[in-house]
């Protein structure tokens, strides 16, 4: 058994230590709300917090986590991450959604840490994160409507 | 034709060449198949459900009556779960069944299955000729079209190819809208091992980019501006004029534009609405290309909701925008080269250019827009870049060089 805090609690993890924390989260813990899309750190779709700061869940054995606190889209809360995804929702930024938990947790830490990031910064911190739908366009858009609001 | 050639005043000619390209969908392809009483039941992202009903009827080994699918919510596929043997889904049916139904059976293929697991957009070749008067009005035109069939052996091969010719191998080149007199488009069609399907837009993916970059060739040598050159053509289809036009007006054509940035337009009917795209660059002398701004102007006929119009068209570019610069998917030996988003790259945020839509207002019935803002942005850019470099890109993606 290996423990882990997840979204504020403490789990009891059935699981090989070398398990990606990906499968730990959606095909142990039951929360399929992170995605699965390349395995290889190249798409962002398992994008979790690991102590506020984004990781790969597909990169991140369970067994490495530690005392570490993860947060995962079920988990998010507070006031950047509730203005991120009522922007998102009002700029109807999802198209089929599948990369958008990945892209959501993304900008919920930038904007933790940059209160007000030009394009450049928003390039920086998402490229990491793919969408075959090609958002992009309004992904951007909503981080700078969540500034905004964040200043306001 | 042949006469028509023979007294152009000018002929220019020009070869295309268009790589193979995966769906690279995000969410890599999966499905679940269990047994309950004598029902089948199978989960997945089901985009034919009717024919998917009865192939896993097939291959359980029972009737259509007897299996009953749950059509989930599901990633992007951008045709590739439309597929005309189901395979993900005929495979978890086939696994569960080998297991005597004992268990569900999820089977969830990885990146590297997806993408070297085939079903790409065919590689075509298009070579392109057309003949000029001495007042250089387009007298003649030629596109002969080489490429493996999407269709032909599929359950659609009767609806859809006539003759031997797969519409979806000459969509776009060969209902063209602009009033040419003699006019000849020619297929190829060719066989080779790799398995192929349509990606969004179809045919239109590769039609658009030989017709509308090579238009804008047949416009310089006639010594025309690409605008007024099309529309001159144009008088019978009002509705692609107008689309032309508003692309034009809204992108300020003609207006000078700042040092360093050049723009390029293109027009292209597909799923029956049209799309014009103006494309914005910058291009340093010796820097990097960068997509800077799209303006595009879209005919789809009546829109219920302008928002997801406008969605589906900057989804499209952006999509389009990622094969034209960057996607190629390439075998050796039989084998593919590419598995992961590292070496097949679709396109990225910072790629991304600033995007505006404008709408027809129209009470013609409705038309599709889940793919015709693909087309254009090809053949738009490529102007662009020509504009800026004196280059025409002939082989893609760009990323192989802008010269053929
Ligand atoms: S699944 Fe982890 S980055 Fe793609
Ligand atoms: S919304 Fe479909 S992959 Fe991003």
């Amino acid at each position: 058994m290996i423990t882990v805090n997840i979204n504020g609690t403490v789990r009891e993890v059935d699981a090989d230590p070398d398990m990606p924390l990906l499968w730990a989260i959606r095909d142990v813990l039951a929360m399929t709300g992170t995605k699965f899309g390349c395995g290889m750190a190249q798409c962002g779709a398992c994008t979790v917090h690991m102590d506020g700061q984004p990781i790969r869940s597909c990169q991140t054995a369970i067994g490495d986590v530690g005392a570490a606190k993860i947060t995962t889209i079920e988990g998010i809360g507070g006031k950047v991450a509730e203005t991120v995804q009522a922007v998102w929702a009002e700029l109807d930024v999802p198209q089929c959604g599948y990369c958008q938990s990945g892209q959501i947790m993304s900008a919920v830490a930038l904007l933790s840490e940059n209160r007000k990031p030009a394009d450049g910064d928003i390039d920086a911190a998402m490229s990491g994160n793919l969408c075959r739908c090609a958002t992009y366009h309004r992904i951007r858009g909503a981080i700078h409507e969540a500034a905004r609001r964040l200043e306001a | 034709m042949e006469k028509a050639f023979a007294s152009a005043a000018k002929v220019i000619e020009a070869t295309y060449e268009f790589p193979y390209l995966a769906h690279a969908a995000l969410e890599p392809l999966n499905a679940v198949a269990m047994k309950t009483g004598d029902m089948i039941e199978v989960w997945g992202g089901h985009q034919m459900p009717d024919l998917y009903q009865f192939i896993v009827s097939q291959v359980a080994g029972t009737t259509p009556d007897k299996v009953k699918l749950h059509v989930m919510k599901t990633g992007g596929g951008f045709g590739r779960r439309a597929v005309f043997d189901a395979d993900v889904v005929a495979e978890a049916t086939a696994v569960a069944k080998a297991l005597d139904w004992k268990h569900p059976v999820k089977v969830q293929w990885t990146r590297d299955n997806d993408i070297k697991g085939g079903r790409y957009r065919p590689a075509y070749v298009h070579r392109v000729k057309a003949g000029l008067d001495a007042s250089g009005k387009l007298v003649a035109w030629n596109n002969h079209i080489v490429g493996q069939s999407i269709l032909t052996g599929t359950v659609f091969e009767s609806m859809l190819v006539t003759n031997g010719v797969d519409l979806t191998s000459v969509e776009g080149a060969s209902n063209i809208p602009y009033a040419v007199p003699n006019m000849k488009v020619e297929l190829s069609t060719m066989e080779a091992g790799v398995p192929v399907l349509w990606w969004r837009s179809v045919g239109s993916t590769h039609t658009a980019y030989a017709v509308e970059s090579f238009l804008d060739e047949v416009a310089e040598a006639a010594g025309k501006d690409p605008v007024e050159f099309r529309l001159a053509m144009l008088e019978k289809s009002p509705r692609h004029a107008a689309v032309l036009k508003l692309a034009a007006e809204k992108a300020g054509w003609g207006n000078e534009l700042a040092e360093g940035r050049y723009r390029g337009i293109a027009i292209a009917e597909s799923f029956s609405s049209v799309v014009a795209q103006v494309v914005e660059i910058s291009m340093p002398k010796g820097g990097d290309l960068k997509v800077e701004r799209v303006v595009a102007a879209v005919d789809c006929g009546t829109v219920i909701n302008p928002d997801q119009v406008k969605a589906q068209v900057e989804g499209g570019i952006g999509f389009g925008l990622g094969a034209i610069l960057q996607e190629e998917l390439t075998l050796t030996a039989g084998k593919v080269d590419q598995e992961n988003y590292d070496a097949y790259t679709p396109l990225r945020i910072n790629q991304m250019p600033v995007v505006e839509v404008h709408i027809v207002v129209t009470d013609a019935a409705p038309t599709g827009i889940g793919e015709p803002g693909v087309p254009p942005i090809g053949p738009a850019l490529a102007n662009a870049v020509y504009a800026a470099t004196k280059k025409r890109v002939r082989v893609l993606p760009f990323a192989k060089g802008y010269s053929a």
